[in-house]
């Protein structure tokens, strides 16, 4: 599509800047759509096998839990899991991959998880809250890897849509104009040369 | 910033020993509300959610990820396939093909 201006040579220099501006940019957004991908490709994988990790570990961890709570009433179970004997501290920070702010979560476990009464429960239970614990990091990398993919994904779409509105519309349609105008501007020259050579032999003739 | 985690009973009671804030629901709706007002509570910077109650609220939870970070993970044991769909999901979106299934 043609835009609209009129077709003059200031217009015409204006274009060409414009469009040498325009080329610029896509090879830029290219470069970066590219190295979006190369980071995003071995996340991928990475997010794929934490995630298989992390489901074996909650399906073991479970199974354990489950086999404590067959052994203890569950009222010592609830009150033995009441107060919380680990705390963790949990802070966010962010890095920027390509220009994409992504959160990195990092936890700080305290205390000891096994902080109840010996006389109450039993030695599955300790086991299945270690098994829990130990998870627990992998679980917090988990997350912040999952993010990072989504806002990834999200500015690789972001980046490909503007790759391509400026490779199919915008400098074709720069590419187009410029091109009416080249055309504009010859065939006016051509006419003002023609009216020149006719207006010189009417002049001659008198 | 804190972590919680939304669940049945049974299935993050085990969570609860280590710091973490368990909220216990009973079906997705509840899990829904809840998931409303931890998002809504900037404090929590990840939440997990159990994946039988998000099977049912997945449009809420793609919503919401925006605000915070939501995790789905396989409550008592045996996984649904709900996480990989998701992630199968933004592979697609960011790269145009699947890149997982040629992985198995």
């Amino acid at each position: 599509m043609r835009l609209s201006v009129s077709p003059t040579r200031m217009e015409l220099l204006r274009l060409k800047k414009r469009i040498l501006l325009a080329q610029r940019g896509h090879r830029l957004l290219k470069d970066k759509q590219d190295e979006l991908i190369r980071q995003f490709m071995p996340l991928v994988k990475e997010v794929i096998g934490l995630r298989k990790k992390v489901e074996e570990g909650l399906k073991k961890a479970f199974q354990s839990f489950v086999t404590a709570r067959m052994l203890i009433p569950p009222e010592f179970i609830e009150e033995a899991l009441m107060w919380p004997g680990e705390r963790i501290t949990f802070e966010v920070s962010y890095k920027y991959i390509v220009g994409v702010k992504v959160p990195e979560y990092r936890i700080k476990k305290e205390g000891d998880i096994h902080n109840y009464g010996l006389a109450t429960t039993s030695s599955e239970l300790d086991i299945a809250l270690k098994a829990y614990s130990d998870l627990l990091p992998s679980l917090v990398k988990l997350a912040s890897l999952e993010k990072t993919l989504e806002l990834l994904a999200a500015e690789i779409e972001r980046t490909r849509r503007r790759v391509n509105a400026l490779e199919y519309i915008f400098i074709p349609n720069l590419e187009e104009t410029i091109k009416y105008i080249t055309m504009k501007l010859s065939e006016m020259e051509r006419a003002d040369l023609t009216r020149l050579m006719r207006i010189k032999e009417i002049v001659r003739a008198h | 910033m804190k972590i919680a985690i939304i669940g049945e009973k049974d299935a993050i009671l085990g969570f609860s020993a280590l710091g973490i804030e368990t909220y216990p629901v009973t079906d997705a709706k509840e899990a829904g509300e809840r998931l409303k007002n931890l998002t809504q509570n900037r404090d929590y910077a990840t939440i997990y959610l159990t994946e039988s109650l998000s099977s049912q609220i997945k449009e809420l939870i793609t919503e919401l990820s925006d605000f915070s970070n939501i995790v789905v993970i396989p409550g008592r044991g045996e996984s649904l396939g709900l996480a990989r769909e998701r992630l199968k999901k933004i592979s697609e979106k960011a790269l145009g093909t699947d890149v997982l299934s040629n992985e198995e």
